[in-house]
């Protein structure tokens, strides 16, 4: 286990990576003007928001993945600690979805004009808040250690599965679904260099926060689970 | 897998049921019930009903389905019946599939007294060919009862379980209930031949996804 000067140094490299991400983010220029027409004014400047709201969808996947992978590596080992690995990261999932639907939802509206459109993304990233949510409360309805750990990796193995339909799923019942915006804007979009390497450094930041956290948690559950035994 | 050992639980669990009649009852009592909330609810011989009708029919056997389904499992726990179960020589595979079959016959049941009754209340057309609507029905249904019945066999165990089965498995429904309600709509407001309803391969492709993940995690369910 490292020392407490370590992870202070950790976090303070973490906190100074972030810092100089989002300086490279918010120095970057106003939106190109061809693409204001698709979406409002204050996306002029407002766009940037992308910055702080998208890195964190590709964390909700990690986060899942490694829950998945727990889940697996549960019911193969029956080792508690996997079981710890994959609650853990399924919390952080459900953390970092949140995350993504409320900035979604605020560049949503600065974009488009409603917190809410039923944009393909936005519904799967929904759904897999849903299925975490059903995955947490399965745990906490269950009491006894051994079950609970092997019913919820069952859960687990299941709703990760089901994600690549549900995007499908999603997908084109908003293809039925009336347009509220126009298509072209989305496609528009595109990075540049100093814009890509910004995203990419506040991605790199949001992973390096997840597994800081995945390793408090793992840790916290660990210690509470000996101290109930 | 011994697929006779699966039809020799439903089987039983069909007897048993027709004894009593209780969850039948309970869901025939219940989807009439509901779709006269839905009819109560909508404004008489409103042209947005083609549109809306297709999904209110498939919630019925949602809300009931969901109600109902879960007792094939939740019973056995309730009655104490599952240690035998458990004790036949029958492995987790066969209950499940036996309890997927049972739970087939009943929503079926379900289909065959609600569809006309939804079909007279609402005064609805069917655009498309009646047949066609049927098995877009009845694959969606098979869907929802591969997926519930699993999930209830996984939650019998939970505190507060019929409120925990709503939660886990609406989520894991979603690429069932979407496309089906999708397809339903475009036979029976548009009426648009099978053939052309690509919603229909993806409740398959999930239906086989899912069944392959039953199968495998059967076992880990049922141990004990």
């Amino acid at each position: 286990m490292p020392s407490r000067s370590y992870t202070v140094a950790f976090l303070a490299g973490l906190y100074l990576w972030v810092m100089a991400a989002m300086y490279r983010a918010l120095s970057l220029g106003p939106l190109d003007p061809a693409l204001l027409r698709y979406v409002g004014d204050p996306m002029r400047q407002g766009y940037k928001i992308f910055f702080f709201a998208m890195q964190n969808a590709p964390v909700v996947y990690i986060a899942f993945l490694a829950t998945l992978v727990g889940s697996v590596m549960y019911l193969k080992t029956r080792e508690m600690r996997w079981d710890i690995i994959a609650s853990s990261s399924a919390k952080l999932a459900l953390l970092f979805c949140t995350l993504v639907l409320v900035s979604g939802a605020i560049f949503s509206n600065l974009a488009w004009g409603a917190y809410w459109n039923w944009d393909p993304r936005q519904t799967t990233t929904l759904i897999l808040w849903f299925i975490l949510a059903g995955y947490l409360s399965l745990r906490s309805a269950l009491e006894d250690e051994e079950a609970r750990a092997r019913l919820s990796a069952v859960i687990g193995i299941l709703g990760f599965a089901g994600v690549p339909l549900t995007h499908i799923s999603a997908t084109i019942w908003v293809s039925n679904h009336p347009q509220l915006y126009d298509k072209a804007a989305g496609a528009g979009f595109s990075l540049d260099a100093q814009g890509a390497s910004a995203f990419g450094m506040m991605l790199l930041g949001a992973i390096f926060l997840y597994i800081y956290l995945l390793w408090v948690t793992v840790r916290i559950e660990t210690l509470e689970r000996v101290q109930e035994a | 897998m011994d697929a006779r050992k699966a039809l020799a639980i439903a089987r039983k669990d069909l007897r048993v049921e027709f004894r009593s009649r209780a969850t039948i009852q309970f869901l025939l009592l219940f989807s009439f019930l509901t779709l006269l909330m839905f009819n109560f609810a909508s404004p008489p011989f409103s042209p947005a009903l083609r549109e809306v009708g297709p999904g209110l029919l498939w919630f019925v056997f949602i809300f009931a389905g969901m109600l109902g389904l879960s007792r094939a499992f939740i019973k056995e726990k309730e009655l104490g019946t599952l240690e035998g179960l458990m004790l036949a020589p029958v492995g987790g595979v066969e209950i499940v599939l036996g309890k997927v079959v049972y739970n087939l016959c009943l929503i079926l049941l379900v289909e065959l007294f609600s569809v006309p009754l939804f079909i007279a209340l609402f005064d609805y057309r069917v655009a498309g060919s009646m047949l066609d609507m049927i098995l877009v029905l009845t694959l969606g249904l098979l869907g929802f009862v591969v997926v519930g019945s699993f999930v209830s066999a996984v939650i019998m165990g939970a505190r507060g379980r019929e409120l925990v089965l709503q939660v886990v498995a609406m989520p894991l429904l979603l690429p069932v209930v979407i496309p089906t309600i999708l397809a339903l709509r475009r036979v029976m407001a548009d009426g648009a031949p099978l053939a052309r309803i690509g919603e229909v391969r993806l409740v398959l492709a999930y239906i086989i996804i899912m069944s392959t993940l039953s199968f495998l995690l059967s076992d880990s369910v049922l141990e004990e």
